[in-house]
């Protein structure tokens, strides 16, 4: 195997749990999940020369968003509701598995664009600055949709992920 | 820990089952599928060239190789390029018209035409596209494309390529289609893109497209293109 292929492989067993992780919290499928993780990682092959020495996760984590985000557009849009599901008042990390139904629950209540923001702000911890930049949004944008998701999912933001003078409801 | 840090512990616990292994090997040939359709060329053209020029054909089927470093010359085995500074290197022989994209360079207007190929394994394509500077009459072309599966005027989109920056320069996205669009999309970040459509002189039925790179800055935004005919009908899936 050549240099840059190895290099690649070793990229591949180093982020695809968490990117196959985002696609499934992007998702909620984890056969979408997965078949976004190898269609990204295909792609990023395919420029491997070109990003390696850069960022190639970033790249990558690019290439999945989108090819997820225009998945999103043309099966039949799923509209969110604004019924929560019954959960605790206060997520409980112990409780694991209830914590992931309910996860997995809630982040389907979002709209398309509020679950990008999510896993971009919280998951892959991004500044909103470049969450903006990835989704081709204004930054006012990414506050306030971060803020209705948060809202929405009844989390407590921090101080810097609320808009000023409320929750962007 | 407040509720956000919960949520974003609860956001990053792993699934009870692993995921799924990307299949490598899987990635690896369909990643070499992509790249194969690439051509880079380097080198100028034209008869206002002047001096040496040294014309070295980039064979992409090498694909290891780092991206600007140019290897082998189809169908010659050799790469040798003599520099000829007596007599013209050979002029770009576009087929069919040259399509300008009003993008104004350094090097010249980038312009996209069509150049034959007659390669023994892609009997089914007899041309390909070329994306270049246009300065003057002399074309330089930068990265070339073609169709390396099937016939090359198959209903539908071929050769897509571009959205990379090739000697400072993003080259945009381009292709064509081969069938009646008169209207062809993306969708980047959401937002539908339209594309700049030229008929082929050479063939009508081939469409030329590009998109600016205003709109596609960049191949990892492009997403799935579709076309659509005159009346609007939505030509692919």
């Amino acid at each position: 195997m050549a240099r840059g292929d190895e290099e690649f492989a070793d990229f591949v067993r180093a982020s695809s749990a968490r990117l196959t992780h985002a696609a499934f919290l992007l998702t909620g499928d984890r056969h979408q999940a997965e078949d976004a993780a190898q269609t990204a990682f295909t792609r990023t092959y395919a420029a491997w020369s070109r990003v390696r020495h850069k960022d190639a996760y970033g790249y990558a984590r690019t290439v999945l968003m989108n090819h997820v985000i225009d998945g999103w557009r043309r099966p039949i849009r799923e509209y969110a509701t604004e019924v929560l599901p019954e959960q605790q008042d206060r997520l409980d990390v112990g409780k694991a598995v209830t914590q992931r139904a309910w996860l997995t629950a809630v982040l389907k209540t979002l709209t398309a664009r509020e679950r990008a923001v999510v896993v971009l702000r919280h998951f892959f911890d991004l500044p909103e600055a470049d969450v903006a930049r990835e989704l081709g949004v204004s930054l006012g944008t990414v506050k306030s949709t971060n803020s209705r998701a948060l809202a929405k999912l009844r989390v407590e933001a921090d101080p810097e992920d609320t808009l000023i003078g409320g929750n962007g409801r | 820990m407040n509720e956000l840090d919960d949520f974003r512990a609860a956001l990053r616990q792993p699934p009870d089952e692993p995921f799924a292994e990307p299949d490598l090997a899987k990635i690896m040939a369909g990643g070499k599928r992509i790249r194969r359709r690439r051509r880079l060329l380097t080198g100028t053209a034209g008869v206002a060239a002047a001096a040496a020029v040294v014309l070295v054909v980039v064979f992409a089927i090498q694909l290891r190789q780092p991206a600007p470093a140019p290897v082998a010359q189809p169908p010659s085995p050799s790469t040798s390029a003599a520099p000829a500074s007596t007599s013209p290197p050979a002029a770009e022989q576009p087929i069919g018209n040259v399509v300008g994209t009003g993008i104004r360079t350094a090097s010249g207007e980038i312009v996209i035409y069509a150049r034959a190929v007659d390669l023994p394994e892609l009997p089914g394509t007899r041309f390909g596209l070329v994306a270049g500077f246009r300065s003057g009459t002399s074309l330089q072309s930068v990265l070339a494309t073609n169709e390396t599966r099937g016939s090359d005027r198959s209903f539908g989109f071929h050769a897509t390529d571009g959205g990379d920056v090739i000697g400072n320069q993003v080259i945009p996205v381009f292709g064509y289609f081969a069938g009646p669009a008169a209207r062809i999309t993306t969708t980047v970040h959401g937002q539908t893109v339209e594309a700049n459509l030229a008929k082929w002189t050479a063939d009508p039925e081939v469409v030329i497209f590009w998109f600016h790179p205003d709109t596609v800055p960049d191949s990892a935004v492009l997403t799935p293109l579709i076309a659509y005919d005159a009346d609007g009908n939505r030509l692919t899936k």
